[in-house]
């Protein structure tokens, strides 16, 4: 089979995109994307809610039309290639089924339009774990089967690439996990695999690349590796006598800064060096903590998330050490950012631990949340995450 | 394109509404077509309805067959709007992204779909008829010697319908618009229309198609002169069509997001 062939031609790209726009209206929703995903890896798609992640996906499949720029797929536009079905598999949030019509004959229907043996039906089914359903009507099934279901469509061409968005919507941890295994074997066949998501904690363990965008411009193309050696690991510290262990920790050279009145950040270090520092003082310390390094760093750096506070509110902290001169230097500095992000705008009242996004800023409005203001290094930082971290008491 | 009208036809196949529109169709005309037959009976001269056991009274009878035109209609419509409405354009166009080809083998479909409609509605009325008939001692052969005048027109005109349906469906693929827009258009406006406006009205539809099933009694509309059965078909024609190619051009071309 010409598939066959095509998936061990080596690197040749399996999707590329190229200058990729789209404009709904007066919204840009992708703005001058370009990248090209390889076969045999699994490809991360990250980015915010709202970053043009899916309506590049669809672009790649010929749902949207773009506003100028191509995607290929093998080599050629989607609409042209001679299988489609056999060359990509496509999980997509917006698929429907006919209410009426058993998962069975859904499946059936995909296979007569695209020239697919019935047998094949079966196959996904089980392969996906809903050979015992197969009878009952699509319209009765779970929030979870349908994302099963889904991933069966897109498994019956056998294709060599899998696209996936936001897969793990409505799947339950076993389901995630089963996915997980199931990409990474897809993969570790010479496929391709490109799965979007806005969570990095799903994604992380599996992708080798990825790609990150916010607000329809590329952010990040690289591998996990190469993204998460460039981010410096800190040492959070929370004690009733910051400002003793901040100065302490400035004198042993370093960098030092403040994420509220009561817990510092000792950049750059590691806990083996921090802790002997506050034994020998004899400190007192509530918590510490080594955090960094990781994609999901990588990604809130990057998207502005915050996970780096260089600013500090000036009416609780003593005078920090260096503020605002550490941190990982962004990819495209003065891109990214919340817009309206301001130092000493945080605290208390934007707090919603665990949400991404500029609660400062603008407190219950999340889904604004994104880069393209002009917000320096600084501002975003202070700003956008400091209600999951501070605790007020 | 053969694959994808067999898979279009799997599709009308699988879902529940076809059947309830067939099933409803037929209750519908077997309905009708008893209540007239044995109305038909005791109907005194003059009364408008031909006399019992006469040619004109079996055309009328068979020709009862051709109500199936609306639900033709209904299903071509279905046919293309189902597909926006629960979402399944998505899988759809990742099976077969080229659009109109799409559109044209549901052209293909609802045009089949019609005409068998149209067959099980014949089916119905013979069913209906000749019993009734034979019970008040009139023959089967005073049905059925009609059948070859009758049965071409309203399969063709069903079925033409269910291409025309289809048409509008990928004009306008908001369904419940479509079908709300189609059937009041059909049933309501044209009669205005054509009332209003008889040289007009005979280019309608609805008149296109009766054309076709020479099923409108002259009584009723004597001023109306029908276009020739051709006309009428190439007429019902141009509507699905280009109806069809104007929506893959417009709606059908949309982002589906």
């Amino acid at each position: 089979m010409s598939e066959n062939q095509d998936r061990t031609a080596g690197d040749m790209p399996t999707i590329e995109v190229r200058g990729l726009c789209k404009r709904f209206g007066h919204v840009v929703a992708v703005d001058g994307l370009s990248f090209t995903i390889v076969p045999g890896k699994i490809t991360g798609f990250f980015g915010p809610n709202g970053s043009g992640k899916t309506t590049t996906l669809r672009m790649i499949l010929g749902l949207v039309r773009p506003t100028s720029g191509i995607t290929l797929v093998d080599g050629v536009p989607y609409a042209q290639l001679p299988h489609p079905k056999r060359a990509v598999g496509a999980v997509l949030e917006t698929s429907g089924f006919y209410p009426s019509r058993s998962a069975r004959d859904h499946l059936r229907v995909l296979c007569a339009m695209s020239g697919i043996d019935y047998s094949r039906v079966d196959a996904v089914l089980a392969m996906v774990g809903l050979a015992e359903v197969a009878s009952r009507r699509a319209g009765g099934f779970s929030l979870g089967m349908r994302q099963r279901l889904e991933l069966a469509s897109a498994l019956l061409g056998d294709p060599g690439a899998l696209i996936l968005d936001e897969p793990a919507n409505g799947l339950d941890p076993q389901g995630i996990a089963w996915l997980r295994g199931f990409l990474r074997w897809y993969a570790s066949q010479g496929r391709s695999v490109l799965v979007s998501s806005h969570l990095l904690t799903e994604g992380a363990q599996i992708v080798d690349d990825v790609v990150i965008v916010a607000n329809g411009r590329l952010l990040a193309r690289s591998t996990v590796a190469e993204l998460t050696a460039s981010l410096p690991t800190y040492v959070r510290i929370r004690t009733p006598e910051a400002e003793r262990l901040a100065n302490l920790l400035a004198s042993a050279g370093i960098r030092v800064s403040y994420e509220a009145y009561d817990v510092v950040l000792a950049a750059g270090t590691n806990t083996s060096v921090v802790g002997p520092i506050i034994a020998s003082h004899g400190l007192v310390v509530e918590q510490m903590s080594s955090v960094g390094g990781t994609l999901e760093d990588a990604f809130l750096a990057l998207t502005g998330g915050g996970a780096w506070p260089a600013q500090v509110p000036g009416q609780w902290a003593p005078q920090p050490a260096q503020p605002g001169q550490w941190g990982p230097q962004p990819a495209q500095p003065g891109q990214w950012g919340p817009q309206g992000a301001q130092p000493g705008q945080w605290g208390p009242q934007g707090a919603q631990p665990g949400q991404w996004g500029p609660q400062g800023a603008q407190p219950g409005q999340p889904g604004q949340w994104g880069p393209g203001g002009g917000g320096t290094r600084a501002d975003s930082d202070g700003g956008s995450q400091a209600g999951e971290w501070y605790q007020p008491r | 394109m053969i694959r994808l009208v067999n898979a279009e036809i799997l599709k009308l196949r699988t879902i529940r509404t076809t059947w309830v529109l067939l099933l409803v169709a037929v209750g519908l005309v077997g309905l009708i077509a008893v209540l007239f037959v044995v109305h038909s009976v005791d109907a005194l001269s003059g009364s408008g309805i031909p006399a019992f056991g006469s040619h004109a009274w079996a055309r009328l009878i068979l020709g009862l067959s051709g109500s199936g035109e609306d639900f033709a209609l209904l299903v071509g419509i279905l046919c293309v709007t189902s597909e926006y409405r629960h979402g399944t354009i998505t899988p759809s166009l990742l099976a077969e992204p080229r659009r109109g080809r799409l559109v044209a083998a549901k052209l293909v479909v609802s045009l089949i779909a019609g005409f068998v409609f149209a067959f099980v509605l014949l089916v119905v009325v013979l069913a209906v008829g000749i019993p009734i008939s034979a019970a008040h001692q009139v023959g089967a052969s005073v049905i059925l010697d009609q059948l070859p005048k009758v049965a071409p027109g309203v399969l063709l005109a069903t079925a033409l319908y269910g291409l025309y349906g289809a048409g509008v469906g990928a004009l306008v693929k908001n369904q419940i618009v479509a079908v709300a827009s189609a059937l009041a258009f059909s049933l309501v406006g044209e009669g205005i229309l054509t009332l209003l406006a008889p040289e007009v009205g005979r280019w309608l539809p609805d008149n296109a198609a009766a054309a076709l099933t020479q099923s409108t009694p002259e009584s009723t509309l004597g001023r109306l002169h029908l276009l020739p059965w051709w006309e009428g078909a190439l007429v019902m024609l141009g509507y699905g069509v280009v109806s069809a190619v104007v929506g893959v051009f417009t709606t059908v071309r949309g982002d589906v997001t």
